[in-house]
């Protein structure tokens, strides 16, 4: 019993595909400990003289459903294509969430994280603290690599002790695998799920959830705080279903928080409490690119030669053995010059081997990667260089630019590190990324 | 538009066959529609010489290789139940408009139905617009996927068919060609109840 109940707080879960019997869940149903929901809402609204009705699916708030004729109801029914890698909703499925006597958290928090925040980090945390305590959003605007995982431990660590249910959320898998293993460090004794497409099986009940945008689909008035970290990342700038998600996911007058070094327009906008970071942890300058012209560099790949300043640069980095990334704007093209490059492997986000092909080169088993906008962020890797390949086509937006900017000089070691924008002309958002980069740079310590 | 398998955003090349709407909307993209392969030409009477089965199946056609791509795709339409998928395959079953014979999708059992919601078959043919018929009816509730080979093809008899049937000359449709026990199955009860001709036309073969 215990089981579901910790299982099914806050979580929508389809009633097919729970782990559990179905005489368990059905007597818990009829004991009114858990509330079956229709799959897809329909509600009708009125406008003037005219009544409508929408529909939309309960657990991704997706509103264009495909209908098709349905065996099971006998007739017209509707289903969301949306999130049917979760199971596919209809309008006859029943999604199932845990109403009966609430959980009570008392679980043992031990904070094992003894590193000391810098001032800044200092001064942040104590103002999102402030923030959360009064429940109002807060914006974490903090450089790459200023730090920004550690000044959230000690504000975690405080909910935690309180009680209450925390929630990470990301869009990107990648962040959620790097930031998992350092909370689970910091936090030995607290109950944590990883949740990602693919994810293994998690039992009981997560006091701390880390999680893609993407899993929250899968909760309901669960979170007690919730961050969101790189809010400003495909696929959350552009997928409004991942703001229904996290807003879905809260309780329902938690304020979110964010977390991000390229905070987008909006953000900025709507949210009024602000932290700024202008300086990375280890308090030197952010290293900033230098631009570089590449003229027809599509041609000469196409036709099979490697460009000579590219081929100049990752001899360098190779001869004095830095470890060193080449971004592409697109899979193609990327997949046609990796046949200039011997030995030199390249990721992208279909990759399956992308895990580990980051390890080889971290384990410096490879001497560099050729890499899409995918790794743009969360990777940390000692003394690597960067090169961006095609700087001025269009998806190397600024905040893509400035985060790629930010995968060089992170440990205090080595804080410098060459990035190199090769372009065929310079684009406005070249320029900006680099003016945004300096002003941080100007900001008085 | 969207592509319905990878969701990205693709462009139709335009032609003058969609431009008068000769031709449906293309609904994946064109890299998607790349990884498809055409299914090669095998023997399959060979696995069934010296069974009662033997020369049920007069003549065999299958579209797709069975390829990793396809068997993401099936699983996307039959398992996590995409209805909407069977539009893309509506092209390679219009030619079945000038078809002669009697058109029969494999059915499925009816508890099977329900649980899917969807009979994968006859949304297929559905979705390219072709009329068909359904002499058979499924008499046994098992899944082919679970089983090994050996018990496949000396399992009973899955299909019953009405006595009468309109025409002599028969193409049985099916989304997948694996050991042909479906098929051998249905072909052998038509031609019981009177078929002279059974074909068959899956959409992927192994």
């Amino acid at each position: 019993m215990n089981e579901i109940q910790e299982f099914l707080t806050g979580r929508m879960w389809l009633r097919e595909h729970t782990p559990f019997s179905r005489e368990d869940i059905d007597n818990e149903i009829n004991q009114g400990n858990i509330t079956p929901y229709p799959g897809i809402q329909s509600s009708v609204k009125s406008l003037f003289a005219f009544t409508y009705q929408t529909n939309s699916c309960r657990r991704c708030g997706n509103q264009q459903l495909t209908p098709f004729n349905c065996a099971k109801c006998d007739g017209q029914c509707l289903y969301c294509r949306n999130c049917i890698r979760m199971g596919r909703i209809s309008r006859c499925t029943e999604l199932i969430t845990w109403t009966g006597p609430f959980l009570e958290i008392n679980q043992k928090v031990v904070f094992a994280w003894n590193g000391t925040l810098t001032l800044h980090q200092q001064r942040a945390s104590d103002e999102l603290m402030r923030s959360v305590k009064s429940n109002e959003s807060h914006l974490i605007h903090a450089v790459c690599g200023a730090g920004k995982t550690e000044l959230l431990f000690l504000v975690i660590a405080k909910i935690l002790k309180e009680g209450k249910r925390v929630c990470v959320a990301t869009p990107r898998t990648d962040v959620v695998l790097e930031l998992a293993p350092r909370f689970k460090k910091a936090f030995p004794e607290t109950e944590i799920h990883v949740l990602y497409g693919g994810a293994p099986d998690q039992k009981g009940f997560a006091q701390l959830i880390i999680a893609t945008t993407h899993q929250l689909y899968r909760f309901e008035d669960a979170f007690d705080v919730i961050f969101v970290d790189e809010a400003d990342a495909f696929p959350y700038s552009i997928d409004t279903s991942l703001e229904f998600a996290v807003n879905k996911a809260k309780k329902i007058d938690t304020a979110v928080h964010y977390i991000t070094a390229t905070p987008s327009k909006d953000l900025l906008r709507e949210v009024n409490n602000r932290s700024v970071i202008s300086s990375r942890f280890h308090g030197h300058p952010l290293p900033v690119p230098r631009f570089d012209s590449l003229w027809n560099y599509t041609k000469q790949i196409k036709k099979g030669k490697c460009p000579s300043k590219l081929k100049a640069w990752s001899d360098e980095k190779m001869n004095n053995l830095e470890p060193f990334l080449i971004f592409f704007p697109t899979i193609d093209l990327m997949m046609q010059a990796s046949s200039l490059f011997e030995n030199i492997p390249s990721v992208h986000a279909e990759d399956p081997q992308r895990k580990d092909k980051v390890l080889m080169l971290r384990n410096k088993q490879v001497p560099g990667l050729l890499t899409t906008t995918i790794l743009e962020r969360g990777i940390t890797i000692e003394n690597l260089q960067v090169a961006v390949v095609g700087t001025d086509e269009s998806i190397f937006s600024s905040s893509a630019l400035i985060q790629i900017c930010g995968r060089v000089g992170r440990s205090s070691e080595f804080p410098t590190g060459d990035i190199v924008f090769f372009h065929h002309g310079i684009s406005n958002e070249m320029d900006e990324a680099k003016y945004l980069i300096e002003d941080h740079n100007k900001v008085k310590k | 538009m969207n592509c319905l398998i990878c969701s990205n955003e693709f462009i139709e090349k335009p032609s003058w066959s969609s431009l008068f709407m000769i031709k449906q909307p293309q609904v994946i993209c064109d890299k998607c529609k790349d990884k498809f392969e055409q299914a090669k030409m095998k023997d399959y009477r060979e696995d069934w010489e010296g069974t009662m089965f033997e020369g049920s199946l007069d003549s065999l056609t299958s579209i797709y290789s069975y390829n990793e791509f396809m068997k993401d795709v099936l699983h996307q339409y039959k398992f996590l139940q995409d209805v909407e998928l069977a539009k893309i395959f509506r092209d390679d079953f219009a030619h079945l408009e000038s078809e002669t014979a009697m058109i029969v999708p494999i059915p499925m059992h009816p508890e099977k139905l329900k649980e899917r919601t969807f009979a994968q078959v006859d949304e297929l043919l559905m979705a390219a617009n072709i009329p068909f018929s359904q002499p058979l009816q499924k008499t046994m509730n098992t899944t082919q996927g679970k089983k090994s080979k050996l018990e496949r093809t000396q399992s009973e008899i899955l299909f019953s068919a009405t006595e009468n049937i309109a025409r002599k000359s028969i193409l049985l449709i099916d989304d997948l060609y694996t050991t042909g026990t479906t098929l051998h199955h249905a072909a052998y009860i038509l031609k019981q109840v009177g078929a002279t001709k059974v074909s068959a036309l899956t959409l992927m073969r192994v």
